[in-house]
């Protein structure tokens, strides 16, 4: 019992200590709570990245499936790593060295711009392969949101003219509220999550 | 398709194991009697012990509801007799068996029919045939027409009346033979295989065998072979000792003198017996020297069965004759007399050092041995790995085992089941199966019931769909290409407008203000936003605003310094200060944090040594922002930067945004309620922050590829739904 109502405990603390601020102003501790999270942040990028690393070292060493691959990509990021921590320390520029502008400018940029340019052939493919479904509403659906989309934003015809007022006065209110209602929805799962927490009721803590 | 008799699976026609359990799918009873397996429910023929395909040990007595599995097709199988009994009748047809076979009943079979004998050797059955037998017969699997057996046999001395009770050959010298005490003289030929066949040569059962010679006498098999050497033994070696597995009871009938009788062998030419009654003494049996010949009283007139080799009766036992395998078991068992220690010593055995040194003799076992020295156990702890309990002793009841203990202990691993587990006899009605089914097809329907069933087509697959795949990539270069080179007519750049407010907003920051430019774009979104990027830097610093860029993502941050490590006025009025750790954490820490305390750029150089941060005190970065520009193509980034900005931003701090145009309804919201207060988006308004793109300027003809391709994708979509259209009208049911 002591076991979880220690961590229970303090994760109930750090959360009302969070909500003060809002309540009652203190820059002090306010910038204190942000360093806190700044470095709980930095913590769990560096297990994350630690957990990547066994994660695909442990196929490698277990010759599963697609090994290889793992085995670049493990290596890769430790040789990224090594580069950085190097540059920035022996050289003092940080992430921003000649040598990983190098490798970012030449190695990263063409692989993510080639991936880029190639995914509208494929999206205009599979939506000529959507529409040999005989009959489904949900075609449809699709299909006609892509076509306002399409026809809101050629710009330099006419046709953004033909259908704008139809857009304004139909689509638009209904688009934007369904991005608030999925905001919205976002903002009270966190309240609940925060809630649930504080009170000891959410996984593991409340069982 | 076949269903497999223990899980059900389907398999073809054709195959022989299942696919899904491996159980066999040939060797499955068709009868339904035979012993029912409690573990897997296989059907075992009558007889077996243990069950033919899982290996549990099956009950003695038939299961009750001999019922095979409900609903599946029971295979037709080979009928092959798989109990000892039909297997010693293939090798003596003649005998008739007392346990039936569990195949097709057997019939009667008529007087000296000529059976065949389908497994190897194809014995003719001369040896064993008896004129007097009662005719047995049973199924074979195939009844061919089979060499005609001869009328005798070669041993059985023709017109003498077969005697229905063993008598032991009288001796050469007139004298009565003793009665049997026990051992046989002659033991080494149990087989009446090796009967001189000089008189009946065709009739030798072995006809690919050499018959022996008279002079040989050798015995068939070489373990029968006594070398005259008896090994010292201990005299004190039991009975039960010396006997590898076999326990006798202990209380030995040695009075049991019920007439037996045996299958008769052929007659041999057994050696004279010896003095004391007992012949060669074979070599399992060499350890029992110095056991004292039970008197002739003691011992009784018993037989030695089927093997015997010795005094012979000269026909062959009947079914009938055959005794019980009670009486043979108490027949054999006073076979085995308990020895009784001599009246002398025997000599003591070469001496043998007393185990005492104990370190030599672990000195002496190699390492692999020393480790499996039991460790002594503390007290109260049990092992950690406790040795399951031995099964309670299981005499064997039937079978040529009946009688014997623990001669094949229940393995627990028997027990397991080997494969899926056996099918539930029960199973739902039908009437309730049908109505699960229609609940489950009304579930699965989804809107169907409004829009009716969706079929789709198969992907085309082969060369016409690579023809497809290859025609619309080709479609798409073309209008891409035509686009970029080739002005149109239908496009008008002149409608376009471009995005007022936001350069409205941008515009009002005074010179020597500062504004903080948030780059949070990859590579994927470069060639849309980096656009943005530069003409803001260039908006900016034309007049005179400072700017710091910052990036809460690391490939954010390496975008930004390509674009301002080149910039001439770098470190004048453009500084980076390059990634910001945190998220949304880093953006409250970014903008609460003193400009004197922002440390080193980008590049590790101290901010306070460039004129960008002259006047850089200890006032927090929110309170001297002018203007605050984002520059994002992730949702997320847009929403934190919003989110946290927000609250520490004073609320006459502009905050406007330049997003792909995937973001173009997420920013719908925040412009709406006054978050945003200026918002461009796309390419489109990228292009146009200069102003209107002139005719045959590069903007020019990017906004036209843009449009091109809009234009190419709504009439892709139109098309599609045209042939839609088409089909379902030539076909209305589809």
């Amino acid at each position: 019992m002591f076991r979880r109502a220690l961590p229970a405990g303090l994760l109930s603390l750090v959360i009302a200590l969070a909500l003060v601020p809002y309540m009652w102003p203190q820059p002090a501790l306010r910038q204190s709570l942000t360093e806190l999270g700044s470095t709980l942040l930095a913590y769990a990028a560096v297990v994350g990245f630690l957990s990547f690393l066994e994660a695909h070292f442990h196929r490698v060493g277990a010759r599963a499936e697609g090994w290889p691959y793992s085995l670049v990509t493990a290596l890769t990021a430790l040789a990224f790593l090594l580069l950085s921590l190097a540059e920035g320390g022996l050289r003092g520029n940080g992430l921003a060295g000649p040598w990983t502008g190098w490798l970012y400018q030449y190695g990263l940029l063409p692989l993510e711009a080639s991936v880029g340019a190639l995914l509208p052939f494929f999206m205009v493919l599979a939506l000529w392969r959507l529409l040999r479904i005989r009959r489904s509403a949900y075609v449809l659906f699709f299909i006609a949101g892509v076509l306002t989309t399409l026809v809101l934003h050629s710009g330099g015809t006419l046709l953004p003219t033909l259908f704008g007022s139809f857009y304004e006065t139909f689509l638009s209110p209904l688009a934007t509220g369904g991005i608030r209602g999925i905001l919205i929805g976002v903002a009270i799962g966190v309240v609940v999550m925060m809630m649930r927490a504080f009170l000891w009721i959410d996984r593991p803590l409340g069982r | 398709m076949k269903s497999c008799p223990i899980c059900g699976a389907p398999n073809p026609d054709d195959g022989m194991i299942c696919e899904q359990c491996g159980a066999s799918l040939v060797l499955v009873p068709k009868a339904e009697g035979g012993i029912l397996c409690p573990v897997c429910g296989y059907r075992n023929p009558s007889g077996t012990i243990f069950c033919e395909q899982c290996g549990a040990r099956l009950e003695s007595e038939a299961m009750p509801g001999a019922e095979g599995p409900s609903g599946e097709e029971v295979l037709e199988t080979a009928e092959v007799e798989l109990d000892w009994v039909a297997t010693l009748e293939e090798f003596f047809p003649e005998i008739p068996s007392e346990v039936q076979p569990s195949g097709p009943a057997a019939a009667p079979a008529e007087a000296g029919r000529e059976e065949e004998i389908a497994a190897p050797p194809p014995v003719e059955a001369e040896g064993l045939l008896s004129t007097e037998a009662p005719p047995v017969s049973w199924e074979r699997l195939e009844e061919e027409s089979a060499p005609p057996l001869p009328e005798s046999a070669p041993w059985m001395p023709s017109g003498e009346e077969i005697p229905l009770t063993f008598e032991p050959e009288r001796s050469p010298e007139g004298v009565p033979a003793p009665p049997f005490e026990g051992i046989p003289p002659e033991i080494a030929e149990p087989w009446p295989l090796t009967e001189s066949l000089e008189e009946e040569p065709e009739s030798f059962p072995f006809p690919g065998v050499s018959p022996v010679q008279e002079e040989e006498e050798r015995p068939p098999f070489p373990w029968l072979e006594t070398s005259g050497e008896v090994p010292e033994t201990s005299p004190e070696v039991s009975l039960l000792e010396t006997a590898p597995f076999i326990e006798w009871p202990p209380e030995l009938d040695m009075e049991t003198s019920a007439p037996s009788q045996v299958a008769e062998t052929k007659e041999t030419e057994a050696a004279p017996p010896p003095e004391s009654g007992m012949g060669e003494i074979p070599e399992w049996l060499r350890g029992w020297e110095g056991v004292e010949k039970p008197s002739e009283e003691a011992i009784p007139e018993v037989p030695y069965g089927l093997f015997e080799a010795g005094e012979l009766g000269e026909r062959p036992l009947t079914a009938l004759e055959i005794p019980a395998e009670e009486e043979l078991l108490a027949q054999a068992s006073a076979l085995l007399v308990p020895e009784e220690p001599p009246a002398e010593a025997p000599p003591a055995p070469a001496e043998v050092p007393p185990f005492t040194d104990l370190e030599a003799v672990l000195a002496e076992m190699p390492e692999w041995l020393q480790t499996l020295q039991p460790v002594p156990e503390e007290e109260g702890q049990a092992p950690s790995e406790a040795i399951p309990a031995l099964e309670p002793a299981v005499m064997e009841t039937q079978g040529p085992l009946a009688g014997l203990v623990d001669v094949l202990p229940l393995n627990l691993r028997l027990a397991e089941i080997h494969g899926p587990a056996a099918r539930l006899q029960s199973e739902p009605a039908t009437e309730l199966r049908t109505r699960a089914q229609a609940w489950q097809s009304l579930l699965g329907q989804g809107l169907n019931f409004l829009f009716g069933e969706q079929v789709a087509e198969p992907v085309p697959a082969g060369l016409g769909a690579a023809l497809e795949r290859w025609l619309l990539f080709a479609l798409l270069a073309g209008a891409l290409i035509l686009g970029l080179y080739w002005p149109l007519p239908f496009f008008q750049p002149a409608l376009l407008t471009p995005p007022g407010d936001f350069l409205a907003r941008l515009d009002q920051v005074p010179p020597g203000g500062i504004a903080l430019v948030a780059v949070d774009y990859g590579p994927d979104r470069a060639a849309e936003l980096e656009i943005y990027l530069h003409r803001i830097l260039e908006r900016l610093t034309a007049r005179g605003v400072r700017v710091l860029t910052v990036s809460l993502s690391p490939w954010g941050a390496a975008q930004a310094a390509l674009a301002v490590q080149a910039r001439p006025d770098y470190g004048e009025q453009v500084v980076h200060l390059g990634y910001y750790p945190g998220q949304e954490v880093g953006v409250v820490r970014l903008l609460t944090r003193p400009l004197s305390q922002l440390g080193v750029d980008y590049r590790g150089q101290p901010l306070s040594g460039l004129p960008v941060a002259r006047d850089f005190k200890e006032d927090p970065l929110a309170a001297r922002l002018g203007l605050v520009v984002l520059i994002t193509g992730s949702p997320d980034a847009l929403r934190g930067w919003i989110q946290q900005a927000r609250g520490v931003l004073p609320s006459e701090v502009p905050l406007v945004a330049a997003v792909g145009a995937n973001l173009a309804p997420y920013v719908a919201p925040y412009r709406e309620s006054g978050q945003l207060h200026a918002v461009a988006i796309g390419l489109r308004d990228a292009l146009l922050l200069d102003g209107p793109a002139p005719e045959g300027s590069p903007a020019f003809f990017d906004l036209q590829a843009q449009t091109i391709l809009q234009l190419f994708i709504i009439g892709l979509i139109g098309v599609g739904l045209v042939i839609r259209l088409f089909r379902s009208l030539r076909a209305p049911g589809l």
